[in-house]
């Protein structure tokens, strides 16, 4: 499984992000997450890192369940 | 000292001296003040005196970020700029949302202070405690678009960015700061004193962590306040996701409130042709929201200007209501083009269209000579072009940088009655003869006709005969002036609870979850008037009393010509009543509309006396 991207859908919040470092670390810092948002119009860059473990102790990546737009999703999960 | 939610630094830049310091603040003088706008208030009452010119190297800029800010929590990127106004030429106040003031508390600091100028241009570069001042030739005269993307290029993209266009450059009192290719601090001209100081930007990226008392309690805290907006009002929270702000335009035509013509009548024949629908189903392409905002009002549109393709965050509700209605611009797509060029110039959106408003008013009563510039009601190209020329101050756009009330004094021949202003800030989009509670609002706002300290038009017209003066309606009108205003204070946007209905309370436990002091609603609103009377103060040293709190003239000596509300217009006695119990309510001066020193006192303002 890996995660996938729709940038037209993200709204650069950046809450994946915080999340992400949230979980894996218990620290507010985006810049320790695994995956980033680059700001940029009309739609934004988003870019998964070799550190992404997929929260693999949980249901769902927190990234996924936090990202209300939709612009994460799980490719290969049943 | 062990800080949680603030970082419990100041980072003070004085630019004449090329000198950087941080400043540990200490909690007994600063906490009373909360921080964001609060702590901005007690700088600029510190560090500038009754006749700072706000153009000089003097002047003092403080960009706050506030308690929340940094943290998770929905929209809690904000910053206040304070500052005095060249617009106003009193207390400067302008809140910006995107992610400037999350990673102001990344890089470790709570306060920017800005203090003297630039010999030439520069931008002020900060990475952690790595802080310079920096070249910036090469940027001065670019656009906002066009000065981000060269910052980015140079700097990388994860670097956040806030610039002035050439309107800020060339002293347009109604300049801008632009952040992020969308988001501003649009209002009271601060973008001018950037450009006054030769500060063409300031980039932050901080890699520290934002540090909590309790991120578990604040975790569930931000998982019931996500789960509440989605899913309290269905219904509203789908229409409010599609349309954001321009929710507002429906409802404002709906109840005669729409500026249209320079505020001179109050609904437009063809307002469903740049609604909320008309954005939404012509030129929006995609949603854009501020820091950690899980239902953002921004919507991302296309705009052509040049045969080339742009895009716009935009256009929100103020500036569709008033670079279109009040203009007689009828077109969604002329509306976003104008926010288009009003960013890439670095202008107040607002301000801006008062101005062309304004403008178009003394063209159609001959009181302006125009070069030829057919500024008629809906003529787009006109105010393009208009637009263009206050930036660069060309022509007549020379004198309308100066904004309404200065204009008017320039152009006399009885204009002033068609400048719609309070204390020389132009009006926000609300017209007021059908809203008295409205009308004080914009008197008594301390940064003068803007809509964020109290909007109390739409409480009154839900709750109370509308057109009802009474003491209740001022009552109301000071309590949001509170709620509100701690918003700005605390960092955090103000629309999760505004718009989408969050209990204000939650605000109470998210400062308690992030700071760990144990502070009560009840605590933070009476700081909020705290912070109310000092910024009410700083207005006062600099020659305001109860003269100044008057709406536009307008209000008084026009009937609304025509529509649902036709023949109606502000009593002037029920005004007087009003701003009679306001002081009374207030504890200020009846005759002055000076706090009183009982008031001041109690609050723990006796630094002022």
């Amino acid at each position: 499984m890996k995660i996938k991207t729709i940038p037209e859908l993200c709204t650069s919040c950046n809450m994946c992000a915080y999340i992400c470092s949230i979980k894996k670390l218990g620290v507010i810092n985006y810049r320790k997450a695994a995956i980033r948002i680059f700001n940029k119009l009309p739609y934004p860059e988003i870019e998964i890192l070799s550190n992404c473990d997929l929260c693999k102790s949980e249901e769902e990546p927190w990234c996924d369940k936090y990202c209300f737009p939709g612009a994460l999703y799980m490719e290969g999960k049943e | 000292m062990i800080f949680r939610g603030y970082t419990g630094k100041f980072l003070l830049v004085d630019l004449s001296k090329k000198a950087i310091k941080t400043i540990e603040w200490n909690k007994e003088d600063w906490l009373p003040f909360i921080g964001g706008r609060g702590f901005g208030a007690k700088i600029i009452w510190e560090m500038t005196d009754k006749s700072t010119e706000p153009l000089s190297p003097n002047n003092v800029v403080a960009i706050n970020a506030g308690p929340l800010t940094g943290t998770h929590i929905p929209g809690a990127g904000r910053v206040s700029i304070t500052s005095i106004s060249p617009l106003t030429n009193i207390w400067a106040d302008s809140s910006m949302g995107g992610y400037f003031g999350a990673e102001m508390k990344h890089a470790g600091y709570d306060v920017i202070i800005l203090k003297g100028a630039n010999k030439e241009p520069k931008y002020l570069s900060i990475e952690d405690d790595d802080i310079e001042l920096k070249k910036a030739d090469e940027l001065w005269g670019r656009d906002t678009y066009k000065t981000e993307s060269m910052l980015k290029k140079d700097l990388g993209d994860n670097v956040r960015i806030m610039c002035i266009g050439p309107a800020g450059e060339n002293l347009v009192k109604f300049a801008s700061i632009n952040h992020e290719f969308g988001r501003q601090s649009g209002r009271t001209g601060i973008g001018a004193i950037f450009g006054a100081k030769k500060l063409k930007a300031i980039t932050v990226r901080g890699t520290k962590d934002v540090k909590v008392a309790d991120l578990l309690r604040l975790n569930k805290r931000i998982d019931y306040t996500i789960d509440f907006m989605r899913n309290n009002d269905k219904d509203w929270h789908e229409i409010f996701l599609r349309h954001g702000t321009m929710t507002t335009y429906e409802w404002c035509q709906s109840i005669s409130a729409l500026p249209t013509k320079n505020f001179k009548e109050t609904e437009f024949e063809k307002w469903n042709e740049s609604d909320g629908f008309s954005m939404e189903k012509r030129i929006k392409v995609g949603k854009k929201a501020c820091h950690c905002c899980t239902s953002p009002c921004g919507n991302i549109s296309k705009v052509q200007h040049n045969n080339q393709n742009n895009f716009i965050v935009g256009p929100d509700y103020e500036t569709a209501g008033l670079l279109g209605p009040n203009c007689g611009i009828e077109d969604i797509e002329s509306i976003a083009q104008a926010n288009y060029l009003c960013d890439i110039y670095g202008l107040d959106t607002i301000s801006t269209g008062n101005v062309i408003g304004f403008a178009m008013e003394c063209y159609e009563n001959g009181l302006l000579g125009t070069d030829g510039l057919k500024l008629e009601w809906g003529n787009a190209t006109a105010m393009m072009q208009l637009i263009e020329m206050i930036a660069y101050r060309q022509g007549i756009g020379n004198i309308l940088a100066e904004g309404v009330k200065k204009a008017a004094e320039y152009i006399e021949n009885g204009s002033e009655m068609f400048t719609m202003h309070v204390k020389g800030l132009e009006q926000s989009a609300y017209e007021t003869r059908g809203a008295p509670g409205m009308t004080l609002a914009y008197a008594t706002s301390d940064v003068g006709a803007h809509h964020s300290r109290s909007t109390i038009i739409s409480w009154e017209i839900k709750n109370t005969d509308r057109f009802s003066v009474s003491e209740e309606k001022v009552e109301k009108q000071i309590e949001l002036e509170h709620q509100r205003s701690l918003f700005d204070a605390l960092g955090t946007c103000r629309f999760q609870w505004c718009e989408l209905r969050l209990p204000l309370n939650i605000f109470a436990q998210f400062f308690r979850a992030v700071t760990g002091l144990r502070t009560s609603l009840e605590s933070l609103l009476v700081a909020s008037e705290r912070i109310f009377n000092l910024t009410r103060m700083i207005n006062v040293r600099r020659g305001i009393t109860k003269k100044d709190d008057i709406p536009p003239k307008r209000v008084f000596m026009e009937e609304i010509p025509s529509g649902e509300l036709k023949g109606r217009k502000m009593q002037y006695e029920g005004f007087k009543a009003m701003i009679s119990w306001y002081y009374d309510l207030r504890g200020w001066d009846q005759e002055t509309g000076i706090p009183t020193r009982e008031t001041l006192e109690k609050l723990g303002l006796s630094f002022v006396l």
